[in-house]
């Protein structure tokens, strides 16, 4: 038998592993997090490693497509492989949702100080910082009307994976309107795919270069 | 035509076969530390393999010549879903198993607990595997709300489950008996 | 308000997410707390919350039994419970997704880690609730096997809470392996959650007792005593004589 001791040690060293692997991945684990890891790492290890990405919505759109295959639908649905695609599309945009609610949360991110911040500092007489903060004015409320975009896309896109599914019933009982829902099929797997364009657009605000304060 | 239907909202993939290879080379870990010998742990993935691997053509033979078979491609992917759901049932059950072992005195309490967990894992792949050849046999649509199998495929089945947990539990049993010993 | 962020497309305040804010709503308002596990929001955040409530509550608990026999026991025992009810969860939770992603269930591994520890969360505060009992039953003499007796009631009672609460989550669930699931976590909670404990014990001392161990020596595991106790129904001994008690 092995000595509690023993089996004690292995395990937290598991766990002091885990967090060291973390680290090194770039999850930066703080001391909380390596305790925890040590202490409950088959539970603390996944939080860190998947974060709060694991989410009921993460295979809506499959499970949807899945219902819709059982009826006459079936003919005109994307096969497995788009379907896998266009969910980890719709992932993905859901995550940047997510990631953008908890930035726009921050105190420090809040626009309303930003602007009251910039005001401040242009009726102090000092252009260049007061420049800076309008510049992060601007940059919030991009943020904010990103992420409006970003859920007006995807409840559009939940809208019509509802509608989907409701159609799917109406034609099992009526299967000569089939070919005529392909419609609806079209527009969701478009509606998805467009949700390319929104990381493009939010790739550009990323990317968009410093404005030129050397005037 | 559209290739999508999947009656069980998860099915098991990569990661999951990755599980249920590595998962019986952990099992052996946990009985090669208790016998002090590293044997097991190449026997219990041999055990659990070879033993699906000698017995999954004979079910697809008696299901054919029964008339029950869905198409080989279809049997194939659903042995590999099931080998799947046993990777990842026995993933969740390691951590309990290898403490239980571990922590137990009598190296038949160890032994018993790294085959509770094998067992069970076993007994999840094979209900999964059952469900994953009726589902490929029936169509999706105009399907019944619910699939049934025929007395004829439960039975070959049933049979072709027996006979394999059988050989497997003897060469388990001989696997202790020098475990133990 | 200083440290508070107003969410602007929600208007929820982020002092939500504060470990009193999180475990009050796990007292009044469990839907609440199983809601917000559904859509993934901060489970770490809730994670490291569940995580120091059972520690902190198991602690209270371990030391209101371990003051039965007082002395240094009390603090023995609440080092002790908390790492039998941490180590249970974090050894057995992970069979409730393992199993019911071998049966269909739509995976969510941090999900339904969260749903157990928090669960087990609520179950430890419920307990901590009774320490008054236990005091009780120490100030008013109830004998040694009354208390152990008395102490599997409030087990239990939190135990079936946190069932509960688990069996509520998915009860909303629609598929497959879900009850399986469930069944196999239970079964899996039980046999590590009794091996744990034995391991570890004692807990509960009788006042008497003169030497206090912070554990008992080793004999063997849970199961190893129940064999054992069944040899030795058969007449089957291995030694001449049992050790006397405490």
């Amino acid at each position: 038998m092995m000595s509690l001791d023993l089996i004690a040690l292995g395990y937290a060293a598991i766990g002091v592993a885990i967090a060291i692997g973390a680290a090194l991945a770039g999850r930066r684990p703080t001391a909380g997090d390596v305790l925890m890891l040590t202490a409950v790492w088959p539970l603390a290890g996944p939080m860190l490693l998947f974060g709060d990405r694991d989410r009921a919505d993460d295979h809506e759109l499959v499970s949807a497509l899945a219902r819709a295959s059982t009826s006459p639908l079936a003919s005109v649905l994307p096969d497995a492989e788009t379907a896998r695609v266009l969910q980890a599309q719709l992932r993905e945009a859901s995550s940047r949702l997510a990631d953008l609610d908890h930035v726009l949360a921050r105190p420090d991110f809040d626009p309303a100080s930003a602007q009251r911040r910039a005001s401040e500092l242009t009726a102090r007489g000092s252009s260049a910082a007061a420049a800076t903060a309008q510049l992060r004015v601007r940059t919030l409320d991009q943020l904010r009307d990103l992420r409006e975009r970003y859920r007006s896309e995807l409840d559009e896109v939940r809208e019509l994976m509802a509608q989907l599914v409701t159609q799917a019933e109406l034609v099992r009982l009526q299967p000569s309107i089939a070919q005529a829902s392909s419609e609806l099929v079209r527009e969701l797997v478009s509606r998805v795919e467009g949700l390319g364009d929104l990381f493009a657009y939010q790739a550009s605000l990323e990317y968009e270069p410093a404005p030129d304060r050397s005037a | 035509m559209s290739a999508f239907a999947e009656p069980l909202p998860y099915a098991p993939r990569g990661p999951a076969l990755a599980l249920a290879a590595l998962g019986p080379v952990a099992i052996g870990g946990i009985l090669a530390i208790r016998a002090e010998t590293a044997a097991p742990l190449f026997i219990v993935p041999a055990v659990i393999f070879g033993v699906v691997a000698a017995t999954s053509p004979a079910l697809y033979i008696a299901s054919a010549a029964t008339g029950t078979a869905p198409p080989l491609a279809k049997v194939i992917r659903a042995f590999g879903v099931a080998l799947g759901a046993f990777g990842i049932a026995l993933a969740g059950l390691l951590l309990p198993a290898a403490f239980l072992a571990l922590s137990s005195v009598e190296t038949v309490m160890t032994f018993a607990a790294a085959s509770a967990a094998v067992a069970a894992a076993a007994f999840f792949g094979l209900r999964r595997l059952a469900h994953e050849l009726v589902s490929s046999t029936a169509e999706a649509f105009p399907g019944a709300a619910t699939i049934k199998p025929s007395l004829t495929a439960s039975t070959v089945f049933f049979v072709w489950s027996a006979a394999t947990i059988g050989i497997a539990g003897r060469l388990w049993w001989d696997l202790a008996s020098e475990v133990l010993s | 308000m200083i440290g508070a962020a107003i969410d602007i497309g929600t208007g929820t305040t982020t002092r939500e997410h504060r470990p009193p804010a999180l475990i009050d709503q796990l007292l009044r308002d469990r839907d609440a707390i199983v809601a917000r596990i559904a859509a993934g929001k901060d489970l770490m955040t809730l994670t490291r919350t569940m995580v120091a409530t059972i520690a902190i509550a198991a602690a209270i608990v371990g030391a209101a039994l371990g003051s039965y026999r007082g002395g240094i026991q009390i603090g023995y025992a609440a080092i002790k419970l908390p790492i039998v009810l941490l180590g249970t969860a974090a050894l057995s939770a992970p069979a409730l997704t393992a199993i019911g992603a071998a049966l269909g269930r739509r995976s969510r591994l941090t999900a339904d880690l969260a749903l157990v520890i928090t669960s087990l969360a609520y179950g430890a505060l419920l307990l901590a609730a009774c320490t008054p009992l236990i005091l009780l039953g120490r100030a008013i003499d109830l004998t040694y096997h009354q208390m152990i007796l008395a102490t599997v009631v409030m087990f239990s009672v939190s135990g079936i809470a946190s069932l509960r609460m688990v069996t509520r989550a998915l009860a909303d669930e629609r598929g497959p392996g879900r009850t399986s699931a469930v069944i196999g976590l239970c079964v899996v909670f039980a046999l590590v959650g009794g091996q744990l404990a034995w391991s570890l014990r004692p807990y509960l001392l009788r006042p008497r007792t003169q030497e206090v161990p912070f554990l008992r020596y080793t004999e063997g595991s849970l199961f190893d005593a129940i064999t054992g106790a069944i040899r030795s129904a058969r007449g089957i001994y291995t030694r001449d004589s049992a050790p006397l008690g405490d």
